[in-house]
């Protein structure tokens, strides 16, 4: 193979974070409880917009559920999802019950959203909480 | 494959799942409904059974399907593509269910607009739903099963989340799968919970390095020469994404796979063939006739997925890069035309410069109109038998627009080629179940539909005669298309003699044989 063509190999147009991962890379973190509104979508899109400023790249939404089972909240997140091509995007959920534990066991920052939900005192600083 | 037993397999509905009789086009008709015939026949006519081993394994299936495969062996797991109707063989003792598609719900075009005309629900959907229903997954989901679905139309889940919810689907991905289906498959293993959506942005598409050859025929031998595409349109998530060419030793293994597997002719798949190796849209004229002497030299028939209007022209008047290329192709005196689809998309620069500025680069879109007639003339004289896809319903579109449209057409009529339209949903629209019925037709829709039916109509018994489908063992097949043809030609003069409407068919005066 000559050298014209080799050079095709190392063409890029954006860098790659080359560890072959991707739910193990750091993300932006943001969770969500409370009911799924038009407020509350619009709340998690000014929350995705940061991620530009912070230049993360990836932003993982958890929603914790009452029902886990009833996946009506995705149909709400279809202009969040739709709308995107910049972001890798995970979208997960957990049950309400965990809420609490996961609070306590924060490490990086998260970002709580809370659409009407009484969360009772929150003892982690790495937990930013905004209210829809 | 160990012992009958398979942990993941990977697989999709017949709509998918069949080599269309060793021409991709036909595969088209799996976007539409029945028309004039039984349900069982237009599907063995788009999609036919495909041949498979004892196990269930199909001699050739779809790429993507092939490469997840090939990347869950290299990583050591029990991992198989399996024919659809084999799965059930597996299903039970199976950790996971892969799933891809190129349209599960029939939401895009031209899927999307058969259901608008027709009112029907197109037959990949309806087949998919059929499969889906048809595997015991509540019994399979009871000894652990995960079903992970991805591919270019996973997007539409979104719009299916009763469907999602009762096929107990675990994951969807949307995106480029390497990175992200280790780390899934890994959580499967190890009993963690898997997410629910996952889109794979740009930072997380695999290197080259990550990219592994397939290791079993692909459909119609179709081998990827490239991912990502420079020329930047709004709205592109693939053009934000690194542009890897994949290397031609990794190709001409592909290549290989597909030839001692008995499929010797090929596909190269790229957004823009001709792009192959370009400084950003600069092309180069090296690579790419290497990359066709390649596919000479292992190849039957060669074939390209997609290539762009502007860069046929910028190819042919700046490195007479056609006419090289095609010189190459049929050297082997067995070929003698070379298929490809493009996007002509519209006649209306006003709308090209709105919507897609960088599709008539390196020309102006000013210049559009005058760079698709060029393209076409380009391929007529040097047998490529283009199907052309004109965009209808696009935001903003105006009556003007439409009309540019239909006149470019008009002027289009010399040469050989197929023009599709594919109306424009907005996605808006999609979240009501019936949402085919609210997608208006305007008149000048009809007009550049019509235009398209007859120029594709026209043209189209050439094709088959002349290329498509000439040897003697693909006369059933011939004779059953013709007579579809003859129904659509009837179909068509009296639906526009039931609107009013003077008929457009004219006959036809090619420019060169
Ligand atoms: S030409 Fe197609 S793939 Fe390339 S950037 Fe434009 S829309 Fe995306």
């Amino acid at each position: 193979m000559d050298d014209r063509i080799r050079f095709i190999k190392t063409v890029k147009m954006v860098s790659l974070d080359d560890d072959g991962t991707m739910l193990k890379q750091r993300f932006h973190e943001i969770w969500y409880v409370g009911k799924l509104d038009e407020d509350g979508v619009n709340t998690i899109v000014d929350q995705m917009s940061n991620v530009f400023i912070k230049v993360k790249d990836r932003v993982r939404l958890r929603f914790y559920l009452d029902n886990q089972n009833d996946l009506s909240y995705i149909a709400s997140c279809r202009r969040i999802l739709t709308e995107n091509i910049a972001l890798s995007i995970v979208i997960e959920d957990k049950p309400l019950d965990d809420l609490k534990k996961d609070i306590e066991t924060v490490k990086d920052e998260v970002v709580l959203i809370c659409n009407k939900f009484d969360l009772g005192e929150i003892n982690n600083e790495k937990v930013r909480l905004v209210e829809v | 494959m160990h012992s009958g037993k398979i942990d993941i397999i990977l697989t999709t509905d017949r709509s998918m799942m069949s080599n269309h009789h060793g021409k991709e086009f036909l595969g088209f008709m799996t976007t539409g409904p029945p028309i004039s015939m039984p349900e069982s026949l237009w599907m063995w006519i788009a999609a036919p059974k495909m041949k498979v081993d004892e196990f269930g394994r199909p001699w050739q299936a779809p790429y993507a399907l092939r490469k997840l495969e090939a990347l869950l062996i290299d990583h050591g797991y029990n991992a198989s593509v399996i024919d659809p109707d084999y799965v059930d063989r597996y299903l039970l003792n199976a950790k996971v269910l892969m799933l891809s598609h190129h349209d599960y719900f029939a939401l895009c075009p031209p899927s999307s607009e058969w259901w608008v005309i027709t009112k029907k629900e197109p037959v990949n959907a309806r087949s998919f739903k059929k499969f889906m229903n048809s595997l015991p997954i509540r019994e399979a989901k009871k000894n652990g099963l995960k079903i992970i679905v991805g591919g270019p139309s996973a997007w539409q889940w979104l719009y299916n989340i009763d469907l999602w919810s009762s096929w107990m689907v675990d994951t969807v991905v949307d995106g480029e799968g390497e990175r992200i289906v280790l780390d899934l498959i890994e959580r499967v293993y190890n009993g963690e919970p898997l997410p629910r959506y996952v889109f794979v942005g740009p930072k997380d598409v695999p290197t080259l390095d990550e990219i592994h050859p397939i290791k079993y025929a692909s459909v119609n031998g179709l081998v990827e020469i490239m991912r990502g595409c420079p020329r930047r349109c709004k709205f592109c998530s693939v053009t934000l994404r690194a542009l890897r060419y994949i290397p031609l030793e990794k190709i001409e293994e592909e290549m290989m796979v597909n030839v001692r597997n008995g499929v010797k002719n090929g596909i190269l798949h790229s957004e823009d063939v001709l792009l192959y190796g370009a400084r950003g849209l600069n092309l180069n004229p090296e690579a790419l006739i290497k990359l066709h002497e390649l596919a000479r030299k292992h190849l039957r028939e060669i074939a390209w997925s997609h290539a762009a209007l502007a860069t046929i022209k910028n190819a042919e008047d700046d490195y007479r890069l056609i006419s090289r290329i095609m010189e190459i192709v049929k050297s082997n005196e067995v070929q003698n035309y070379l298929g490809v689809e493009v996007g002509l998309e519209t006649g209306s620069p006003r709308l090209v410069k709105k919507i897609m500025p960088a599709k008539s680069q390196p020309y102006s879109p000013e210049r559009w109109p005058e760079v698709v007639e060029d393209a076409f003339s380009i391929m007529h004289e040097n047998h490529i038998v283009p199907a052309a896809t004109v965009i209808l319903g696009l935001p903003d579109e105006t009556p003007e627009d439409l009309m540019l449209t239909a006149e470019l057409i008009d002027r289009l009529n010399p040469y050989r080629s197929l023009i599709v339209p594919m109306f424009f949903v907005p996605m808006g629209l999609l979240k009501n179940k019936d949402w085919f019925t609210e997608v208006k037709v305007k008149d000048e829709h009809i007009e550049v539909m019509r235009r398209c039916l007859w120029h594709s109509i026209r043209w189209a018994e050439d094709i088959i005669n002349r290329f498509y489908l000439k040897n003697p063992s693909q006369a059933p097949l011939r004779f059953l298309i013709k007579v579809f043809l003859r129904y659509v030609k009837w179909k068509g003069k009296s639906v526009e003699k039931s609107l009013g409407l003077r008929p457009t068919e004219a006959p036809i005066t090619p420019i060169t044989k």
